[in-house]
């Protein structure tokens, strides 16, 4: 292909014998994942082991009455049964905003919320332990949709309210860009969850090592900000507290928060063991992050020319209970909702909701995939209204050097769109491909 | 655990008397186990005892006696794709297994475990009923046999009795002139459950269809003959417009239900094409004589 | 259901060595291999027979050890993703999948080597169509499939 012969050519002055570029690098990790070497978070094993299982909510919104966990406690191989309120530190973790409880203290507001811990000789022995776990819940009216949780007399998933952020964008005069518009195009979008199925469920294993320094391996994308996050819940200085990356079966973006990091540590520090605790499928859809639901309403105004004039958005964000990454993940579609494109006007509003629904936080894309099902919809709609072709209609359009974002920042480098956009137009060329009436390529 | 013991039988007869000494306890019989397994640890279902059938030799037969193919009730979907008798006189069984779950379920999966399951959604059973197949049951004492329709008595629900096993399924080969074909809907091609699927059998003589079935799954608690459709279409020319019409007289024969696969309204859609498909390839098969 | 009772002998050939040990039975094989052999090269992406990442070659064909129970090993043949080659001495596939870029993560690596080498026992020289078909049981998350279909092409060229 005569891309990458353009790549090849490239020449270092000074390369000491190292050029990745152009050559086919192997993998340093390849050997022992095609041979079955690579340790996973739930390959790792201690003598004396425990397996640590959870007790999930089942409920999306309900007070807490009581648990009991006498039945559990006595079973044979169970070493301990937790909860709320045998966390030595502080109840919280949250790799943005701290306002997750760890175990669920007065009430539940997600199905899958960890509400006890066991850790049992065998994993059967935890999932029986955890079955014989009795809790009394009352259930509580709850929020499931965004545009129902901004009302004022919704139930309150967060007591302090269920908007965890407004973010607002505005640059130049939104009204005036719509004043000089030919066309307008105004719609609602609603992009829906999504689950990361990375392959390998989250999971890890953590022990007391001889000098007393909690250690964890885990399935994890950013160790730092594990061991700090355990270091609170856990009421240790944060240099007691060792986090170590295992091989990681696929993350993106869903193993960036803590995901069983404090639990292992509690049920570790609690038995004095190592414990294992890996989620099954299940776990781990219930209880993870998935991608945030959205609802967009957006007006788009351009000239008889086919220049843009304006645009005119709100998001909102379903950020599920807790807000993880999710209060990022929603300001950023307020940023870039108008995709690659010039708009000498812009006014955006985005709102994270705190909903019942599962927590949404951090997937690749971060937002930009929700903004762009919005932004380019919109375009095709304004060139099939003006007539004009959906190429061209956003190389007139896009961004280019000299010009600015929708924070009014100027682009002085990186801006690749209209290239790209040229290059799609001489392929489509080269190959005889036209869009269709509906935008497919043909 | 998620069982105590585990016997492996190796002939119908222990895997029977198996089941008569554990009168007092939980025992299932494990085809595949595709189905049972999964239920197992979901604990959906509680066994003390499994008793493996698979490997039993007289229940892993696919033969032929005259004009009867009998297929044994363990008899896997890969043994099935392999099977020459089965290309020849009962292509749609062959079709149908290559479009059930992947290699590693079709390895594992069997006729019987399908049947056993009893779900609407099971792939091989509209075929069977497009076939107008017989169910041949055993226990200690008795051997019985009646037509699989009557044996699968509603949602999940079969009449099979304590002590008894399937012990395999037969039905009358197709003969030169029929074609018969097995097309389904799933969110994709591989490992997918169907949302519709649809079994047909066709014969044409002398330009005119003269035998036809037609026979639809997850559309209503059972498997579902469409006798509209196979009314409209006897005695008629074959066409694609006819086949299109069958595809909407089908629709007055379901019953589907919402679930998390798909709509009812969805379903209702989608089976009138799936008919006409279905159709459209057994004829063009009547001219391959498969 | 508690049992800490070894009441099963598993007497099997597993990656080409007969073993006879006693083990704690009603588990899936899944967790025989992993738990009482520690062989961790099979994996759990599902434990529910969707993903393939738990596939073993049970008497040379690919089953989902999640849902085979261990006890249908005894007297059979088991080869794992640890059975197929080693370091220094790999299996073309596990070869090709390195040098093509079969492999990210890595987690769904071992059950679609499992798969391509029953493929390619199976058929010496599969075409693209049949190689999906083949791996169609085996859900990867990283690398968009088309690598590792490239890379059992690779090896059906080295091996013919
Ligand atoms: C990932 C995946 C994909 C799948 N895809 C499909 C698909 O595309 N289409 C489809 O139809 N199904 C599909 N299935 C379901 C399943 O594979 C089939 O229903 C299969 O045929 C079950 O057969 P088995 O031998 O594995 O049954 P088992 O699990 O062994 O048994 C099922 C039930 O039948 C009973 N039983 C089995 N044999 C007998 C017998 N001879 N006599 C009496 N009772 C018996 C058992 O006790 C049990 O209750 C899929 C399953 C999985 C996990
Ligand atoms: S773990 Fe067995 S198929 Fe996913
Ligand atoms: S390489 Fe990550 S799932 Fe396949």
């Amino acid at each position: 292909m005569s891309d990458t012969q353009e790549i090849i050519e490239i020449k270092f002055a000074d390369h000491r014998g190292y050029v990745p570029i152009g050559s086919s690098v192997i993998r340093e990790d390849a050997l022992a994942k095609v041979t079955g070497q690579a340790e996973y978070s739930g390959d790792i094993s201690r003598p004396g082991m425990l397996h640590g299982k959870v007790l999930m909510s089942p409920f999306p919104h309900a007070l807490v009455k009581h648990i009991d966990t006498s039945k559990a406690a006595r079973m044979q191989g169970v070493h301990a049964v937790l909860t709320a309120k045998d966390i030595p530190g502080e109840n919280v973790f949250g790799i943005a905003i701290a306002d997750q409880q760890v175990l669920a203290d007065k009430k539940v507001r997600f199905v899958g919320e960890p509400v006890a811990l066991v850790a049992a000789e065998d994993p059967f022995i935890a999932a029986e332990a955890v079955r014989s776990i009795k809790v009394e819940y009352e259930p509580l009216q709850g929020v499931f949709d965004p545009l129902a949780g901004i009302k004022e007399d919704a139930p309150r998933v967060q007591e302090q309210g269920n908007i965890l952020l407004h973010t607002k964008v505005r640059k130049g005069d939104y009204l005036k860009g719509f004043a000089d518009a030919d066309v307008v195009v105004e719609n609602v979008y609603r992009t829906h969850g999504q689950d990361h199925v990375p392959l390998e469920p989250e999971g890890g294993i953590a022990w007391i090592e001889n000098d007393g320094v909690l250690t964890i391996y885990s399935s994890s994308q950013y160790v730092f900000r594990d061991r700090k996050q355990v270091a609170r819940v856990l009421n240790l200085p944060v240099n007691r507290v060792r986090s170590v990356n295992t091989t990681v079966g696929g993350g993106f973006g869903r193993k960036d928060d803590v995901t069983v990091e404090i639990l292992v540590s509690l049920l570790a520090s609690a038995t004095l063991k190592p414990v294992r605790l890996v989620y099954n499928r299940h776990e781990s859809m219930m209880t993870q992050t998935h991608r945030h639901p959205t609802i967009t309403r957006v007006r788009t105004g351009a000239t008889k020319e086919g220049k843009l004039t304006s645009m005119e958005g709100v998001v909102y964000g379903d950020t599920g209970p807790y807000s993880s990454l999710g209060i990022f993940v929603i300001k950023k579609m307020a940023l870039h909702l108008g995709g690659p494109y010039y708009f000498p006007n812009y006014k955006c509003d985005s709102i994270s909701v705190y909903t019942n629904n599962p927590i949404a936080g951090a997937f690749r894309g971060f937002g930009i995939f929700q903004s762009a099902i919005v932004h380019e919809q919109q375009m095709d709609e304004l060139a099939a209204k003006l007539g004009i072709d959906p190429l061209e209609f956003r190389l007139k359009n896009c961004l280019r050097e000299g010009l600015s974002f929708s924070t009014g920042q100027v682009m002085n480098e990186a801006c690749g769109i209209a290239a790209t956009l040229e290059r799609l137009k001489e392929y489509m060329a080269e190959h005889s491909l036209r869009f269709s009436r509906n935008m497919e390529v043909v | 655990m998620m069982y105590k013991t585990y016997h492996v039988a190796q002939s119908i007869e222990e895997a029977l008397s198996l089941l008569l000494k554990s009168v007092d306890r939980k025992v299932r019989f494990i085809a595949g186990g595709t189905d049972l397994m999964l239920q197992l640890r979901e604990r959906i279902v509680e066994a003390d005892m499994l008793v493996d059938i698979s490997v039993i030799p007289e229940m892993k037969q696919i033969s032929q006696d005259g004009s009867k193919i009998s297929i044994g009730a363990v008899v896997s979907y890969s043994e099935m794709r392999q099977s020459d008798l089965l290309k020849k006189n009962g292509f749609l069984l062959v079709e149908a297994s290559k479009l059930i779950g992947a290699t590693q379920i079709q390895n594992m999966g069997t006729i019987g475990g399908n049947i056993g399951n009893a779900s609407p959604a099971g792939d091989i059973l509209p075929c069977l009923y497009a076939l107008d197949a017989e169910i041949a049951l055993q226990s200690a004492d008795k051997k019985r046999s009646m037509p699989l329709r009557r044996f699968i008595t509603g949602y999940r629900q079969l009449d099979l009795q304590p002590g008894e096993l399937i012990s395999g399924i037969s039905f009358e080969a197709l003969q030169p002139g029929m074609g018969s074909s097995f097309v389904k809907f799933g969110a994709r091609q591989a490992q997918a459950i169907s949302i519709v699927s649809v079994a047909a059998v066709l014969q044409v003589q002398a330009g005119k269809i003269s035998r036809v079935a037609i026979a639809l799954g997850s559309v209503a608690p059972t498997i579902v003959r469409s006798s509209s459709a196979e009314e409209l279409l006897l005695s008629e020319q074959p066409s694609p417009d006819l086949f299109e019409k069958a595809g909407e007289a089908a629709r007055d024969d379901i019953s589907p239900i919402d679930d998390i696969r798909g709509s009812a309204a969805f379903r209702r859609y989608i089976t009138q094409p799936l008919v006409s498909q279905a159709l459209e390839t057994a004829w063009r098969r009547t001219q391959k004589q498969i | 259901m508690i049992n800490n009772q070894k009441d099963v002998l598993m007497d099997l050939v597993i990656n080409n060595k007969h073993i006879s040990i006693r083990a704690g039975g009603g588990r899936c094989l899944l967790d025989f291999l992993r738990e009482d052999l520690s062989l961790m090269g099979t994996k759990e992406g599902c434990g529910e027979g969707e993903c393939g990442s738990c596939t073993v070659l049970l008497d040379g064909k690919a089953v989902l050890s999640c849902m085979t129970p261990m006890e249908r090993a005894i007297g059979r043949e088991v080869t794992t993703i640890e059975g197929v080659g080693r370091p220094g001495n790999l299996h073309p596939l596990q070869q090709a999948m390195m040098e093509e870029g079969g492999v990210q993560c890595g987690f769904c690596t071992p059950g679609m080597i499992m798969s391509g080498v029953e493929l390619l026992n199976r058929k010496s020289n599969p075409n693209r169509d049949e190689i999906v078909e083949g791996i169609s049981g085996n859900l990867c998350r990283c690398t968009g499939y088309r690598k590792i279909i490239t890379a059992i092409e690779r090896a059906a060229e080295k091996m013919s």
